[in-house]
């Protein structure tokens, strides 16, 4: 607050800041009025209370007209008593005497009832034409002590000393108990610092200078912690990257294990049958060489060999109805709702690779029959094919689009739902045999996916396809008999 | 009595129709052969004394093939043996050939292969 810069109204001056002691030397009258209306109209008009004390040869007339001249609503302003203009043997020379603590008190009372009333502070100025050569020296200790009290006060001082009746003794004492002196002789306006003002004003340059300083290191340090919090930013995703892929690398690693280990049991069990059969029928072939004695054991040999027909059949029509589990209760589903609950499993997927999932689905679908579970293990695999078609591809074409729709068909109402991408797309030779069991055309991949979700939809007495795009990528297209005219 | 002279294909095998069709494909050539359930069953029968070679499953329930293996090894008995398995990865078969298998055949096997291995293995 105390640094916040007034506007002086005295040209030379400019700006000063609050708790500002100053002392002007003139030589005219004219000179003493037209700079004090000054002051004190850009005291009234910065929000401030002012408080003119006038002494020979100016009175509180004088003062008053001349204010007034340039001042046009000064009576609002002393009706309000924003300002006061009083007369310096009432101010300075109440009871007959200058007394030093009475008038410190008197600046003290003013500025505290002006800070309550609002002001933003208190303009003085007092001129000193009274004062007798048996005052001086009480007078040289008031504005010692005037100095003195108006650093951090929001108080600004004008003393104002005829120059004519000050000798050089009196002026050296009043340059030193003011932070400066402004002289206007020969109609031209002089400065002069004290060696306490510069001294403060090298220090404050020194302040500044620190503070720049400071501000440069503190910013350096700044940038230090910056870049380390950056690195440090960068060091997490790499971790979060390498913590996915080792997810992704272990729930690969999972899939493969546990296929591996369903290859290896689906194997022994055709194997078995498949090695008893080629052996009867070599032993077959051996007897049917010989002669034909062993004709009981050929015979035998040949049930034997139906029987481990009956054997590896049986063993993959268990694995068909594993895949289809059609053993399963079928309910009505509602194919929206299915898609609505796949999105937040896919969803951190496809954020990760930036892709936007646009899901144009019908919310009067009619519902189907099915495994609500098996329907969206199918959709859960486009989708998640769909997102790896794209993640290849430049970011403006990252987008997939889920479609649904009903289709009258010869045999009643079909939903269809349309999983369709601008990715990497199939060639036409691959189209015949995407959805065999594994087959693949991803680095890595099992061939799996499409071979089960096909069989799934097979269970569901669905249809599962693939169409190439016109422009890039594929659209796979499930399609299920609706629930209205029954199931089939 | 030339019968008796004749060396004894020991077939062990806990899965019957394999057991029976290995049985026929060996007999069918000329080998005498004989059956068995299990390890066990085998190490208990007379037939053992007879044993020209052994044509081994692998994988059965109690004393599987490469612990017969290990067990003949270890009581002196120097019968040929010859691995019939139908999960044929490079463990096993290594497995087998350190415990003493001559021959380590994947199920499905070719017939000849079978044959020529048993031959092999009584010409030994």
């Amino acid at each position: 607050m105390t640094t916040q810069m007034r506007t002086s109204g005295i040209d030379v001056v400019g700006e000063m800041p609050w708790g500002t002691h100053v002392c002007l030397f003139y030589e005219t009258k004219a000179d003493l009025l037209a700079t004090l209306v000054s002051y004190c109209k850009a005291g009234l008009e910065s929000q401030e209370f002012c408080l003119w004390v006038v002494a020979e040869p100016v009175t509180v007339l004088e003062a008053t007209h001349a204010l007034q001249h340039v001042i046009p609503d000064l009576d609002g302003y002393l009706a309000e008593r924003s300002i006061e203009i009083i007369s310096a043997a009432d101010w300075y020379l109440q009871g007959g005497a200058f007394h030093l603590q009475r008038v410190i008190n008197g600046w003290n009372e003013r500025l505290a009832l002006a800070l309550a009333k609002g002001y933003l502070g208190v303009r003085v100025t007092g001129d000193t034409a009274w004062l007798d050569k048996k005052d001086w020296k009480d007078f040289c200790e008031y504005e010692d002590t005037v100095n003195a009290a108006v650093v951090d006060q929001q108080l600004l001082v004008l003393c104002t000393y005829p120059l004519a009746d000050c000798g050089a003794a009196e002026i050296l004492d009043v340059a030193r108990t003011h932070q400066f002196v402004i002289a206007k002789r020969q109609e031209s306006w002089e400065i002069i610092e004290t060696p306490g003002l510069k001294q403060a004003k090298a220090e404050m340059a020194r302040l500044n200078e620190e503070l720049e300083r400071r501000v440069v290191e503190r910013t350096g340090q700044l940038t230090v912690v910056n870049e380390e919090l950056r690195k440090e930013i960068l060091e997490r995703k790499r971790a979060e990257d390498a913590l996915h892929q080792t997810r992704e690398e272990l729930a690969h690693a999972t899939r493969v294990t546990t296929l591996g280990e369903l290859a290896a049991s689906i194997a022994h069990e055709i194997n078995q049958p498949l090695a008893a059969i080629i052996a009867n029928a070599d032993a077959c072939l051996h007897w049917l060489k010989s002669d034909l004695a062993h004709m009981d054991s050929v015979r035998d040999a040949l049930a034997a060999m139906a029987k481990d027909g009956d054997r590896a059949a049986e063993v993959v029509t268990r694995i068909r109805a594993l895949l289809s589990r059609s053993s399963v209760p079928r309910e009505p589903c509602d194919m929206a709702q299915l898609i609505r609950e796949v999105h937040p499993l896919v969803g951190p997927e496809l954020r990760r690779h930036g892709i936007t999932l646009d899901a144009s689905v019908t919310g009067d679908l009619p519902e189907v029959m099915g495994d609500r579970i098996q329907l969206q293990q199918v959709l859960l695999n486009l989708l998640m094919n769909a997102a790896e078609a794209v993640s290849k591809v430049s970011p403006e074409r990252r987008r997939v689009r889920v479609r649904s729709s009903v289709e009258a068909r010869d045999d009643g109402p079909w939903v269809v739902v349309a999983v369709e991408d601008a990715g990497v797309g199939f060639a036409k030779e691959a189209a015949a045999r995407l959805f065999e069991a594994f087959y693949t055309t991803k680095p890595g991949g099992l061939g799996m996916g499409l071979s089960i979700s096909r069989s799934i939809m097979d269970g569901h007495r669905g249809h599962l396809w693939a169409t190439a795009n016109a422009d890039h990528g594929s659209t796979f297209h499930l399609a299920l008999p609706a629930i209205t005219r029954g199931p089939r | 009595m030339a019968e008796q002279r004749t060396p004894v294909v020991c077939v062990v095998d806990d899965d019957e129709s394999l057991r029976r069709s290995v049985r026929n494909l060996l007999s069918s050539v000329g080998f005498r052969v004989e059956t068995f359930a299990s390890a066990e069953e085998f190490l208990e029968s007379p037939q053992r004394a007879h044993a020209g070679c052994l044509v081994l499953d692998l994988r059965m329930a109690g004393m599987n093939g490469l612990d017969l293996l290990r067990h003949l090894a270890a009581t002196g008995s120097r019968i040929p043996a010859i691995i019939l398995t139908a999960h044929g990865d490079e463990e096993a078969r290594r497995q087998s050939l350190e415990a003493g298998a001559v021959a380590f055949l994947v199920k499905p096997f070719r017939s000849n292969a079978l044959v020529d291995a048993v031959r092999m293995a009584l010409g030994s």
